[in-house]
């Protein structure tokens, strides 16, 4: 905008464009207009104006009116050329009706095509009602490319008053990294730790304690949970969102329970899409070895106040490596394939319709249908969920102080199974089933008090229905979760801000209220640094599985099994309790420069509580007196002992941090680098003597992470990127079947440092509309292991085409 | 800002010149990695069960109970034909699945078609598959449980009882031509699962070779399973003599020290493991064979469970399950086996049932295996103990008729479980003598080590060398032993717990201490104010004549010198005179 500012319109018009491009913002085709008009250009000016107004901002009004008077300026002014002599013909731009659907407009540039930039500015400035309008627009020339988020405290805000540790991947970013994995794309952020399981399923965490089926993070899709109660994870392949939908992600990095209840307990991911009515249209393809398979189209549209978004997505995933040789005789694949992991295609569709100035109403759905694969805890391994479906029905209502939200969201796979078996076994097939309906009402209150104090006040309650019908628990399970939070910020002049919150949730399992602070104080060195310190706690509430587990495992002999249940074998009052986690943490984040900027954050987190498989208890005559069946006619199997769920008696001490750097040397050459420290410290000092000689140090997270990598925008369309990937070593503490003594028991398996490069070259053309790239996932070829019973990981291509138009 | 060009220019160009470079795409069939996986190349037995008995019993619109097969090493198989305490792995044909079209019974109350006197004979026929297995060579031996009242992890519930059907992969042709001996041993067929490696030169024809699991696993299919012997007796139901009331003014052993001192763990007989017996003598006489019977270490095993405890080991609606509900139905069949003798021979017949001891794992602290269930060397062990494997150790009993040497000789009970046969108690003499096995290579026979091979004899008028007289003939009792004992050697016996049990020709056995008589840590302590006791934590009746009194523990020597002087003599013992076969198992 200092182009603008400073005159330079031709300048400004070409950055604009540009920037157009990687981030379309309403507010920048506003600003290419302002920019357009400076230069005497009028019909570009009133093009980019009423694309502007597309987007149904606030200022419509205003910004309808500034056209208008352009429109009768422009009026004049061509009456006046057409009185003239005509020393060459009428000039293309001239006559040129712009196409509202399209990117900015500008006229093609030469001397005859459009009024000299003083008569222009002359005629705008000479007209009091057009100079009126054009004052509009300093108030946009801020925050266009400002990153905004608003996960962190539920309003948009600068990622320097965000109150706990923030960072975004940008839809710049996805681009440009031709990853069409949405977790994939998380590894190149500070903290964020990856664990890519299967091809289908990558398990992400925050600040350590990530494992298969991860259960540490919320992930949210424009607000909406999208977290799998039964399993309490998040199955990434299921999601109804392709990466070509996506605005932007926000990672929220510490505990989230304070504004997201349960199960933000190291952090927030949400996945920010596009909105209806944004952007162009477009489809996608690519394919890969392995027959990898990426397609997704989208169309978006607006008609009067009503806005919409359709997207609609294929992929096929092949495994990374077969668990088993197709040679062998003594196994069976229930699953049919050991080739495919995911193979998948999804729907979705948004609407949001304006109901006068600032009320709105948006309703959505989709649908997910196929197959997909899981690496699943304990000794139940490799599982496919075959014919999955995964809807959602959802409905917001925003409004200036009242902002409702409700949806519904429905998972369900008839055919749920291991993807192996010894022939002879059954394989444990289940078909769960599982309703959410969720609605949270919200009151925003926004006080301003004198010149420097201003006030956020946010006050909700939320309602979550939950029934989950699955063959791994002891029957159909329904659950009524109540909430009531509380955000207040307080902004105290230009350097201080405090942030407290307050969550209370009901947790039926539990029977009783959890609550969940946090308090964040940001001070501001400088219009553009924060330092920030927060204090929080978060708890994950036990998951449907680990409350009302009921299942039989088999064990290496034949007919023999190990009972799963959560109650069985015990006493109901003793059962599993929430995860808590305690954090104290301290950032510091620095804009200042156009050059470079900086982001960092130390922290110290206590974890209690965390929920694992039981140490085994041999099942007893007392279990028979009671009335236990120790043959389970399903499975064909006599149960030999009990285990189950509860709360490990060790607790955590994790000490780290997140440093990164962001570089911008010249125009189209980003350079970004960070690194995290996680030093775990296991505390078994709450352990007996029993429990400390089943005991292995768990070291499952990397102590080192480095993140390095360039993105490079050229104008001759040529973009290329290159992300390399560093993880230093693991020691996992898996629970695992000892053959030899017929039970479940830890054992320390060892995971080796691995490292990943991958990169992107893409050209575009025919005017940026189409673009043609060759993507290369951990380029090096190293085959390695994410965790130790994951699959082997090596190298894959991807050509893709995309066209927008 | 120059420089900052030049950076830039040369960022682009190693983009574009290196980034192509890494597209090479990935050829070549899927990656197959068996490393991580939990399911390794097993072996897959596959087969038919075929069933002849009576009808089975159904409730509630199943049939109860399932056809059992249990697979043992064919190197140890269980009692009477070999040492093995546990099944190395277990199939199952569920009732449901091997009677599909019999008609069952839809109310709660279990319908026996045999209890009503229904002889009608039922064939039925199902597949079945064990997996996984791991290489080795097997025999199945099998059983429908008509009851069900089959439970593998407990020893009280672990065997078939009376009214069972019983068999196995075996030699039907063997088993029909011998259908009239009760103390027939059926021929168990052996089931290979894996590649047989070659034997070593040399090694006697009937060796079992190696087995090795290929990489693609191994299916050994039509295996046929053959159910078909009714068995008439219940299992030997017992309870040693003393075990059913707490010790009183006991003496600390060295499984049950001083410092740990615990009433429930005094054993009902002790032995010391330097202990002389008289040589038999050559007149029999009923003095001499007195005098000689009584230098044994005398076990009293008592049919069934104390009149205190019978209600409730009978009852449905506890766990026990025990077929003791009257005193007739638990008597012990006493009986001949064939004309067998024991292998001191002397004319004393071997009798049924036959009594052996199996040495416990060592656990003087009382907290690795609280119920004295684990028998050092089995699969048992492994479970309570991460310690290096040891060998087993063994003991084997005389069963007497009517608690007489004399009698047994002269008057030996016929080779058949009739009425006249049944005796509410036996008497079991406990020998001196330990047989030691790798249980690796059980096949190979053990080593049977006893403190004294001379002694004086039992006629005090018989002139005896100055070395003593021989207390045995050692090549008779290794050849009397079979293949079980390859060796024998003078040593002093492996101090320690032995489990007490019983077993009939068919398999069926009994063993003391088992569940029902203790508590697991997870179901507390028991109390001892009742009768029967209960377990404190998770409250259920305990039968205590079954609990961990009930064994014998070997001593140390009632003179010391004699262990000491023998570990001079021979250095293949150690320090405390007992052979190193018997302690630990060589490396291989």
């Amino acid at each position: 905008m200092g182009l603008v500012a400073s005159a330079h319109y031709e300048e400004a018009i070409s950055e604009l464009q540009r920037a157009y491009e990687i981030l379309p913002h309403p507010s920048v085709l506003y600003n290419i207009g302002r920019a357009c008009l400076e230069l005497g250009d009028l019909e570009a000016a009133i093009a980019n104006f009423r694309k502007y107004m597309e987007s149904d901002p606030a200022d419509r009004d205003e910004t309808a009116r500034l056209v208008e008077n352009l429109e009768s300026r422009l009026k004049r002014a061509q009456a006046a050329i057409a009185a003239q002599p005509q020393p060459t013909p009428l000039g293309q731009g001239a006559g040129v009706v712009p196409d509202p659907t399209k990117g900015p407009v500008v006229q093609p540039t030469g001397p005859t095509q459009r009024a000299k930039p003083a008569e222009g500015a002359a005629a705008a400035a000479g007209d009091p009602e057009v100079h009126d309008a054009v004052r509009i627009e300093r108030g946009k020339g801020e925050d266009v490319f400002e990153e905004t988020v608003v996960t962190a405290s539920r309003a948009a805000q600068s990622p320097l008053d965000a109150p706990s540790s923030t960072s975004i991947i940008t839809e710049q970013d996805i681009r440009l990294s031709g990853i069409v994995k949405i977790p994939e794309l998380l590894r190149r952020l500070a903290g964020v730790d990856i664990l890519e399981s299967t091809g289908a399923q990558t398990e992400v965490s925050l600040r350590g304690f990530n494992q298969r089926l991860s259960n540490k993070i919320l992930v949210l899709v424009d607000g909406r949970s999208v977290y799998i109660d039964n399993l309490g994870s998040t199955i990434w392949s299921a999601l109804s969102v392709g990466v070509e939908d996506i605005e932007r992600i926000e990672v929220v990095r510490g505990p989230g329970s304070a504004l997201y209840g349960a199960d933000a307990f190291n952090g927030v991911v949400n996945i920010i899409t596009k909105a209806p009515g944004e952007g162009p249209s477009g489809a996608s393809v690519a394919y890969g070895d392995r027959n990898t398979t990426h397609g997704s189209f989208w169309a978006t549209g607006r008609e009067g106040q009503f806005a919409w978004r359709f997207g609609a997505g294929y992929d096929y995933v092949a495994r990374w490596s077969r668990d088993v040789s197709p040679a062998r005789v003594d196994v069976t694949l229930p699953s049919g394939s050991e080739t495919t992991s995911q193979r998948t295609v999804r729907l979705d569709f948004r609407g949001v319709r304006r109901l006068g100035k600032t009320v709105s109403v948006a309703l959505g759905g989709s649908l997910v249908k196929g197959d997909t694969e899981l690496l699943g805890i304990g000794p139940v391994s490799d599982v496919v969920l075959r014919d999955l479906t995964v809807t959602d029905l959802t409905a917001k209502l925003d409004s200036e102080h009242i902002k409702l939200r409700t949806f519904w969201n429905h998972y369900e796979s008839p055919d749920q199974r291991n993807n192996v078996a010894y022939v002879g076994q059954l394989a444990l097939q289940a078909s769960p089933r599982v309703d959410v309906a969720d609605a949270e009402l919200q009151y925003v209150s926004k006080l301003t008090l004198g010149p420097s104090v201003a006030n956020d006040l946010h006050i909700g309650v939320s309602y979550r229905f939950k029934s989950v019908e699955w063959e791994f628990l002891d029957r159909t399970r329904t659950e009524h979760h109540e909430a009531a939070f509380l955000h207040d910020e307080i902004k105290l002049g230009r350097f201080l801000a405090l942030v407290a919150d307050l969550r209370l949730d009901y947790v039926p399992f539990l029977e009783r209220v959890i609550p969940s602070p946090r308090g964040s104080i940001l001070v501001h060195p400088s219009a553009r640094s924060t330092v920030r310190g927060v204090v929080a706690t978060a708890f994950r509430k036990p998951t449907f599985l680990e409350s009302y587990l009921h299942l039989d495992i088999p064990l290496p002999v034949s007919a023999v099994g190990a009972f799963a249940g959560s109650f069985a074998g015990r006493d109901e009052s003793s059962h599993v309790r929430e995860e808590r986690v305690l954090t104290f943490e301290l950032g510091y984040s620095n804009l200042e420069s156009d050059l470079v900027s900086f982001d960092s954050a130390a922290f110290y987190n206590r974890v209690d509580g965390i929920i694992e498989l039981e140490p085994n208890r041999p099942l007893t005559l007392g279990d028979i007196a009671r009335g236990f069946d120790a043959f389970d006619a399903p499975s064909n199997r006599y149960a030999a002992f009990f285990t189950g769920f509860n709360n490990a008696c060790q607790g955590f001490d994790v000490a780290g941090g997140e440093l990164g750097l962001r570089f911008f040397p010249t125009e189209g050459l980003d350079i970004y680098g960070n690194y995290t420290l996680n030093v775990v410290r296991q505390d078994n000092s709450k352990c007996g003597a029993s429990e400390l000689a089943l005991l292995q140090q768990d070291a499952r997270t990397s102590t080192h992470k480095v993140n390095v990598g360039v993105q490079v925008r050229t104008k001759a369309g040529i973009d290329g990127s290159i992300d390399f990937h560093y993880v230093s070593p693991q020691t996992w503490a898996e629970q695992v079947i000892n053959a030899e003594r017929q039970r479940l028991e830890y054992s320390a398996l060892k995971l080796s440092p691995y490292s990943l490069l991958n990169a992107r070259v893409g050209y575009r053309f025919s005017g940026d509309h189409a673009e043609v790239s060759a993507m290369a996932y951990n380029a090096i070829g190293t085959p390695h292991r994410e965790h130790p019973f994951g699959q082997v990981i090596d190298r894959r291509t991807m050509l893709m085409f995309t066209y927008k138009l | 800002m120059h420089r900052l060009k030049t950076a830039t220019e040369l960022a682009y160009a190693s983009l574009f010149l290196v980034v192509p470079a890494l597209f090479v795409p990935a050829c070549g069939d899927l990656r197959v990695d068996e490393s991580a996986s939990d399911r390794p190349p097993s072996g897959v037995i596959r087969g038919t069960v075929l069933y002849q008995g009576p009808r089975p019993c159904t409730r509630d619109g199943h049939v109860v109970g399932n056809a059992v097969l249990l697979l043992f090493d064919r190197a140890n198989p269980p009692p009477p034909l070999g040492i093995a305490t546990t099944a190395l792995n277990l199939g199952v044909v569920a009732g449901d699945v091997l009677f599909a079209n019999e008609p069952r019974v839809t109310g709660e109350a279990i319908d026996c078609p045999a209890d009503r006197n229904d002889t009608t004979i039922v064939r039925a026929s199902a597949p079945f598959t064990v997996s996984p297995a791991a290489a080795g060579s097997y025999v199945v031996q099998a059983f429908f449980d008509l009851h069900g009242e089959f439970l593998p992890t407990f020893k009280i519930r672990n065997l078939p009882r009376a009214g069972d059907v019983a068999g196995g992969a075996l030699d039907t042709a063997d088993a029909l031509a011998h259908a009239a001996d009760p103390s027939y041993a059926p021929k168990f067929l052996p089931v290979d699962v894996g590649l047989a490696q070659p034997l070593a030169e040399g090694a006697p024809a009937d060796t079992i070779p190696t087995f090795t699991m290929p990489p693609a696993g191994f299916v050994r299919d039509n295996v046929s399973v053959t159910l078909g012997a009714v068995l008439g007796l219940p299992r030997p139901y017992f309870y040693a003599a003393g075990s059913e009331a707490p010790a009183v003014a006991p003496a600390p052993t060295p499984q049950n020290p001083e410092t740990s001192f615990d009433p429930e763990l005094v054993p009902v007989l002790t032995m010391p493991q330097d202990l002389q017996l008289l040589a038999p003598p050559d007149v029999q006489t009923p003095d001499n064979v007195a005098a000689y019977q009584a230098r044994f270490p005398g076990l009293r095993l008592i049919a069934g469970v104390p009149d205190a405890e019978r209600a409730v080991a009978a009852d449905p609606a506890q766990p026990f399950h025990f077929d003791v509900a009257s005193k007739d139905s638990t008597a012990f069949a006493v009986f001949r086996d064939g004309m067998r003798e024991i292998p001191e021979g002397q004319g004393v017949p071997k009798l049924w049932p036959t009594v052996v001891l199996t040495k416990l794992v060592d656990d003087p602290g009382h907290a690795a295996d609280r119920q004295s269930l684990a028998v050092q060397g089995s699969s048992d062990a492994r479970k309570v103990s991460s310690a290096a494997a040891q060998p087993i150790v063994v003991v084997q009993g005389l069963t007497l008729a009517q608690d007489s040497l004399l009698t047994s000789v002269l008057s030996p009970p016929s080779s058949s479980p009739t009425t006249e046969n049944r005796a509410d108690h036996v008497t079991v003499l406990v020998r001196p003598a330990v047989v030691c096995f790798d249980p690796r290579h059980v096949d190979r026979g053990g080593v049977l080590v006893t403190p004294h091979l001379t002694g004086p004899s039992a006629d005090p008028s018989e002139a005896v060398p100055k070395e003593g007289k021989p207390l045995f003939d050692v090549a008779a009792v290794k050849m009397g032993m079979g293949k079980l004992v390859r060796d024998v050697q003078r040593g002093c016996l492996p101090l320690g717990r032995y489990a007490i049990n019983a077993v009939y020709p068919s398999g069926q056995a009994w063993t003391v201490p088992n569940e029902a008589g203790s508590c697991e840590d997870a179901e507390g302590r028991v109390d001892d104010s009742t009768n029967p006791g209960a377990c404190l934590g998770r409250p259920r009746p305990v039968l205590r004549s079954q609990g961990t009194r009930a064994v014998v523990e070997i001593v140390p020597a009632a003179d010391p010198t004699t262990c000491s002087a023998l570990a001079a003599a021979d250095p293949s013992l150690g320090a405390d005179g007992v052979p190193r076969a018997c302690v630990a198992l060589s490396v291989e």
